[in-house]
């Protein structure tokens, strides 16, 4: 304990990448989401077919050596259909996410910031949001915008959005108490400095390991409204979307259920490995069993 | 709340239908949509004091009728569903929790860290498949029997289960460590009985707040799970209705399941009151 540092001062969180690595959840996880994003980048460029091209006498073939995953009911190539759908399926958990957290970590920090009466404002209203199941929320926003792709991000963005106000707001509520906020306030910092040196730069953990957990959350809302025919729109290949087909044909295709859905599982799986992972090491409190 | 529910309900009257414009403009008046939004709020909030939701612009029904119809099938299938999740929830649970860090306690983590992942949708599928084509031994499609009832409440179940399975785990390993499991290790208990009676007992009461937190979960789940499997719940008709723009169904959905989520947080809490001795409401 050296005396040079301010009392409470939270230490940087340098090297948590070490032990990080130690954890075989996040090795595992890391690996998936590494191979996802290498098939999101190169695999367009590494498969032939076209994703969108049919062919009726190739339909419904079972899956083989030309067609690895089988074709579907317009002889359309699965493993390439697949293969696109992942750059739709990170797009989506990006754009959400940050939709998300943007919206969210705004109305948390000026609540938690500020305090008063726009922190009561403010939370009773995502309060309020939170009175509705996350997916819920993504269909009510969908019921108004209509269905598609763009509107499904906004709408899992927009149903993300209270668990990020109310974990920053949280945060910012502890930091803001703390003796060097203070200090430095009591300096004469202004407004911005508080909050983006200060208490933007403490709150990163809590923030980093929602944003991890709610990445694979997003992505499996975004999957169940492509699903249900109320977010990305035949012919795109978006997993979700996929299945609604598979299920259709699922006594002459069964193929068809495989491989979209794994995806689906395994992308997930990995968001959510890293997630764990994360927040065991960042938050020691909340370590899960 | 109510700020939050009517959505834009011209919107659904523009939808492409090829009608001459003097059959759309009687329709606008039957419906009272020729009026201005105050207004027709006006009206929707005095219909609600008489339990009134409107009437539903695809099938000319009173939107309460249309919801009391499904209402029930749904709240069966969360019912279902809660039944599979705490059973395969806890005793997958208890069962690693015993065998802590033996190979026990890891595939039951493997199988939860799975089941968490998996989308609902893809599971129900799944389960089809298994039971209804491979092996048809089950109903795959609408409601009735019980029988109906299983693939559902299997498929949003064993996700729940999944999660239930984990707090159990990690609950009960705190609770075995606590001063009262030693002392009925010490006079004697046979092993079993201080694990169920001392142990999980108690191990579940934290369980209880968190399940209820689920039910949320559970609701939206069952929107999916209805779809996948053709059951006529209130899920199956929000999902119809939005693709029919049908928006005073919508609202009702909306509205009922926001209704229902507060009264089971309530129940939740009155549960863990009940379960918990040390909390007495005064």
């Amino acid at each position: 304990m050296s005396a040079s540092r301010i009392a409470g001062a939270p230490r940087r969180s340098r090297g948590a990448l070490g032990p990080m690595l130690r954890k075989p959840a996040f090795t595992v996880g890391g690996s998936i989401v590494a191979f996802l994003v290498f098939v999101a980048l190169f695999g367009p460029l590494l498969v032939h077919a076209d994703p969108f091209s049919m062919n009726i006498q190739q339909r419904l073939q079972a899956p083989s050596i030309h067609h690895w995953f089988g074709t579907d009911e317009f002889g359309r190539d699965v493993f390439t259909r697949v293969v696109y759908g992942s750059r739709i399926t990170l797009r989506i958990g990006f754009i959400s996410v940050a939709i998300g957290f943007l919206g969210g970590g705004l109305i948390g920090l000026l609540a938690g910031y500020l305090g008063g009466w726009v922190d009561l404002a403010l939370m009773a209203f995502i309060d309020l949001l939170f009175a509705f199941p996350a997916i819920l929320l993504a269909l009510a926003i969908i019921a108004v915008m209509g269905p598609g792709l763009t509107n499904t991000m906004i709408a899992v963005g927009v149903a993300t959005a209270p668990s990020f106000a109310r974990v920053i707001r949280g945060s910012t509520l502890e930091i803001r108490e703390r003796v060097y906020v203070e200090a430095a306030r009591a300096l004469g910092a202004p407004h911005w400095r508080l909050l983006a040196r200060h208490i933007g730069a403490n709150i990163v953990s809590p923030v980093l390991v929602l944003v991890t957990l709610q990445f694979p959350a997003a992505l499996l809302s975004a999957a169940a409204l492509g699903f249900i025919g109320l977010g990305a729109q035949p012919p795109q290949p978006e997993w979700g979307a996929m299945l609604v087909s598979a299920r259709n044909y699922l006594q002459r295709a069964p193929w068809m259920v495989n491989a979209p859905g794994f995806a689906i599982m395994l992308t997930v799986l990995g968001f959510n490995l890293i997630g764990n992972a994360l927040r065991d090491v960042m938050d020691p409190t909340q370590r899960g069993a | 709340m109510e700020v939050l529910i009517p959505g834009d309900p011209v919107e659904m009257m523009t939808l492409g239908r090829s009608v001459d414009v003097q059959t759309k403009t009687a329709l606008r008046h039957e419906l009272g949509l020729d009026q201005p939004v105050p207004i027709r709020y006006l009206h929707y909030l005095e219909g609600l004091t008489r339990f009134d939701l409107g009437t539903s612009v695809r099938t000319r029904q009173p939107v309460t009728r249309e919801i009391a119809a499904r209402y029930p099938n749904t709240l069966k299938l969360a019912a279902g569903s809660l039944v599979v999740a705490i059973v395969f929830g806890v005793l997958t649970g208890v069962l690693s929790a015993t065998y802590k860090d033996t190979i026990v306690d890891f595939a039951v983590s493997v199988l939860a860290t799975l089941a968490l992942s998996m989308p609902s949708f893809w599971l129900g599928l799944l389960l089809i498949f298994q039971f209804g084509v491979r092996w048809p031994i089950l109903p795959v499609m609408g409601a009735g029997s019980l029988a109906s009832l299983v693939l559902p409440s299997l498929t949003l179940g064993l996700i729940l289960a999944a999660a239930i399975s984990r707090m159990v785990r990690s609950s009960l390993l705190d609770v075995l460590r606590l001063d009262y499991v030693r002392t009925a290790h010490a006079k004697g208990l046979n092993a079993a009985r201080v694990l169920w009676r001392h142990g999980v007992v108690n191990a579940l009461i934290p369980v209880i707040t968190v399940t209820g937190l689920q039910m949320g979960f559970l609701l939206g789940g069952a929107f999916v799970v209805e779809v996948v499997f053709a059951y006529p719940g209130i899920g199956q008709l929000a999902v119809k209705s939005i693709q029919y723009r049908d928006f005073p169904v919508v609202q009702g959905v909306t509205l009922i399941v926001a209704f229902t989520t507060v009264a089971v947080n309530v129940l939740v809490d009155v549960l863990y009151a009940l379960a918990n001795p040390q909390i007495r409401f005064s």
